[in-house]
């Protein structure tokens, strides 16, 4: 893991043997073009083949944040190369409400609430 | 000139407890006041979940202080954001947000100054919001955010993920700005 | 007459129907002006809501999306018709979303205003209906040019006008044509053909029919045209012949006139030798008449005679009538200032009348000569000589005749009388008018006969007595005075007379006289008299020895 993005509060790590990002930490940007970074980074990640986003340390996510990954969800099923997965936690509150929006953008997503 | 969009609730009725915080959007600069919001919401978290303690033996309740904690948090970030980035720097009258505990419910009142061209903007969205199924509305919203600033996506969230109820009121000043109001009402 | 151009029939009519139709023609369109400056409104009145419907639904969204660009579209989309000249969407707070007007556009003239400026600007209040009722989201308001209105409506008008002015003047052509040929051109040619007419011999050239109009009015006016001169020169045939025959008429009467001229003169001459005849007997008769006149006046008493008398002023007057009379008067003058007077009237006139005045002249004097003092004695007398004469001549004859005798001094038994006079005989009344002009009439119906009529007439005679005193006077008259007629057969009278009389009272005898024959002879006027006219005057005169005492 290494860390790839990081911030004041903040923390983007990067397995590229399990091809996992994981998000962690609170993230209140304003607006998508400080979200640009984490979703650049997001975006070229993985060009094809399977990946993971593990939100489970994510404790805090702002509409932004959220939107940024909308973004990054429809741009994955644009691509259609890449095999998405998220992991979020039910201990995190906001987790449970609006990541399962996600889905509804990408059927094939693969979304687990652990 | 005055819109009122959804059920707007005027002096609030049975209210036991509140808070109130008043700050004008010309004194610092927005980077500074950004930093504040965490604080802010977390402290409005923290101090609407006071009032749910539940019992540390019972996980259910725990889960229930932790969602109003969470709730609370994010709805309160998301309205001191909106009132950052929306209020008029020239303004006249002050950014005031207001939390308010009534018996089954918590509502929050943020009361900003804006310009006319934004308040209409933003007027426009609400009633968007409000004759949509707020499901399709998000997801076209989302869409739509990837190609915008995406900030009607907080208030959607609200409602979608968070089943807050939202209402609006518009007062067209006489200097032109735009006055708006917006309640958000959560059920606990 | 040559008629000059523009009085002909033609040229008037043209005028008059070109008058008329171009009035019609200006009414008629102007009506339709009328009707259609309102059609037109209505039709705009009816097709901005149509329109505003149109837009409504994108314009109700431009303001709930509160979508400065949709308005704009919408507004633009509206600046597409023609006659929209600016348009403004705004939101429920009166904030202007998008206003779009057609660029610099001459102001509308008044004219336009007039006719179109009330149906100029349409508003339309925007709301959406959505799950909370219906709420309002804005406005729209649309303005029209009125210019750009009246612009198509002046357009249309001039065509209309044009048109109907075209079709009003082909009306006239058509009207004035078919006038022409149907009725001013028969009746033109018709009045050459009149003028052609020799008015000496009307009916030598009838009028020829007209093509077409054998059973109208025109044909009718031919036919009694030609009637007319027909009967026109029937007439003048039938006076030259009825002046043929007045000559020879006028012939004859001359031959006639020629001959009746001569019977007139041979007639003419007998009628000349009768007239001599009649002139001879007429002389002859005249003669007759002469000598009986003559009689008549052979005996009476001379003026020489009468103004002998003393005591007494008499005056006499006599004036034959026409046809001898037969009047006696007479005054015989006595010793001792006796007076004897006679006053007769014999009936009837002519010869023989005149021969019975003569013969009581002649009788009266005779006895009067012998002094007779019995009045009844010489009436009777005088009667039987009268009667037996007239016997004899075979003519009923006969007359009234009084008797007057006076005498100087009271009567016998009497006293201070300047006279007397005693009245007998039949005759008029006698007249006294006293002096100071009261006036007395003596009737002599009782005092006799006529005489000649009986052979006694004695016992009628009676006898008055007459005191005079001076200044009396005494008128003797006989009917022809009093019967004297004037135009109207109004008899002179005895009133008149004595009125007369009276008025002269004071004036002596003569003037008396003059005075009463003035005035018969003004009362007859140019009347001749038909009986002879006998008036005596007596007026006592002062006595010699009074008279000697008051000289």
């Amino acid at each position: 893991m290494q860390i790839v993005v990081s911030g004041e509060n903040y923390s983007v790590e990067w397995d590229s043997e399990t091809r996992t990002a994981a998000l962690a930490g609170i993230l209140r940007l304003n607006g998508l073009e400080e979200y640009a970074p984490i979703s650049r980074f997001l975006s070229e990640a993985v060009p094809a083949g399977s990946m993971t986003l593990d939100l489970r340390r994510l404790e805090f996510l702002n509409s932004s944040g959220i939107a940024m990954l909308s973004k990054f969800v429809i741009e994955i099923r644009n691509r259609k190369t890449v095999d998405l997965g998220m992991v979020g936690s039910k201990a995190v509150a906001w987790q449970g409400k609006s990541l399962p929006n996600l889905c509804k953008l990408m059927p094939t997503l693969d979304m687990q609430i652990v | 000139m005055t819109e009122t969009i959804g059920q707007f609730q005027r002096p609030v009725d049975g209210a036991r407890e509140g808070l109130e915080l008043t700050f004008s959007p010309s004194s610092a600069p927005l980077r500074d006041r950004w930093r504040n919001n965490g604080l802010s919401a977390d402290f409005l978290a923290g101090y609407v979940a006071n009032f749910f303690p539940g019992d540390e033996s019972d996980p259910a309740s725990q889960t229930r202080r932790q969602e109003i904690h969470g709730a609370i948090g994010y709805i309160a970030n998301e309205l001191l954001e909106n009132a950052m980035k929306f209020s008029v720097a020239e303004a006249s009258h002050p950014t005031i947000i207001r939390l308010v505990l009534t018996g089954d419910a918590v509502l929050f009142t943020e009361i900003n100054c804006t310009s006319a061209e934004h308040g209409n903007a933003f007027r426009a969205f609400v009633r968007e919001l409000t004759d949509s199924d707020p499901a399709e509305i998000y997801v076209r919203q989302m869409e739509r955010a990837a190609s915008s600033g995406g900030s009607g996506l907080g208030l959607l969230t609200m409602v979608n993920d968070y089943g807050a109820d939202l209402a609006w009121q518009f007062d067209k000043l006489g200097d032109g700005s735009m006055r708006v109001t917006t309640q958000v009402r959560l059920a606990i | 007459m040559t008629i000059p151009r523009f009085h002909s029939v033609t040229a008037k009519q043209a005028v008059a129907t070109v008058a008329v139709v171009l009035v019609l023609s200006l009414a008629g369109s102007l009506l339709e002006l009328f009707f259609d400056w309102h059609a037109m409104r209505d039709q705009i009145r009816a097709q901005m809501p149509q329109i505003l419907d149109t837009v409504e639904g994108s314009a109700v969204e431009a303001a709930y999306q509160l979508n400065p660009g949709l308005a704009a579209k919408v507004v633009d989309g509206l600046l597409g018709y023609g006659i929209v000249v600016g348009g403004r969407l705004t939101d429920n707070f009166g904030d202007l979303l998008a206003e779009r007007n057609r660029g610099q556009e001459a102001a509308a003239g008044p004219v336009a205003d007039m006719l179109f400026g009330d149906i100029s600007t349409y508003t339309r209040e925007l709301a959406k209906i959505g799950g909370g009722g219906r709420t309002v989201v804005g406005k729209l308001d649309v303005r029209l040019s009125s210019r750009a209105i009246a612009g198509g409506f002046y357009g249309r008008a001039l065509v209309n006008a044009a048109l109907g002015l075209v079709r009003s003047l082909g009306i006239v052509a058509l009207v004035v044509g078919i006038f022409y040929v149907m009725i001013t051109r028969p009746l033109v040619r018709l009045a050459q053909v009149v003028a052609q007419v020799d008015p000496a011999h009307p009916g030598t050239h009838l009028v020829a029919r007209l093509k077409g109009h054998g059973d109208d009015e025109l044909g009718q006016l031919v036919d009694s045209l030609n009637a007319l001169l027909e009967s026109s020169q029937a007439g003048l045939d039938q006076r030259d012949q009825a002046q043929s025959e007045l000559t020879a008429l006028a012939q004859t009467l001359e031959r006639r006139v020629a001959e009746r001229t001569r019977e007139l003169e041979a007639a003419g001459e007998e009628i000349r030798s009768l007239n001599n005849i009649l002139k001879a007997e007429n002389v002859r008769l005249g003669t007759e008449l002469e000598v009986s006149r003559r009689i008549q006046q052979m005996v009476l008493p001379t003026r020489i005679e009468l103004a002998g008398i003393s005591g007494l002023d008499v005056a006499a007057y006599m004036e034959p009538a026409n046809e001898v009379g037969g009047d006696y008067y007479d005054i015989l003058h006595g010793e001792g200032g006796r007076v004897r007077i006679g006053i007769g009237d014999v009936t009837g006139h002519g010869l023989e009348s005149g021969v019975v005045m003569l013969m009581t002249q002649s009788a009266v004097r005779t006895l009067v000569t012998s002094d007779e003092p019995d009045a009844v004695r010489t009436l009777d007398i005088l009667n039987r000589t009268i009667f037996q004469n007239v016997q004899r001549m075979g003519c009923e004859k006969n007359l009234t005749l009084a008797l007057l005798d006076y005498r100087p001094g009271p009567a016998e038994g009497a006293e201070g009388a300047a006279g007397h006079l005693r009245v007998s005989g039949q005759h008029e009344s006698v007249i006294i008018v006293r002096r100071g002009g009261a006036v007395e009439l003596v009737d002599t119906m009782d005092l006799g006969l006529p005489l000649g009529l009986v052979d006694d007439v004695g016992p009628f005679i009676a006898e008055t007595t007459i005191a005079l005193e001076a200044g009396d006077t005494v008128v003797l008259y006989t009917d022809g005075v009093t019967e004297a007629a004037d135009n109207r057969h109004q008899l002179y009278g005895l009133e008149r007379l004595c009125q007369v009389v009276a008025d002269h009272w004071p004036a002596d005898a003569d003037a008396i006289k003059e005075a009463v024959v003035a005035d018969v002879k003004r009362h007859i006027g140019d009347q001749p008299l038909y009986d002879d006219v006998t008036l005596i005057v007596l007026k006592q005169n002062v006595p010699t020895a009074q008279r000697m005492y008051l000289a």
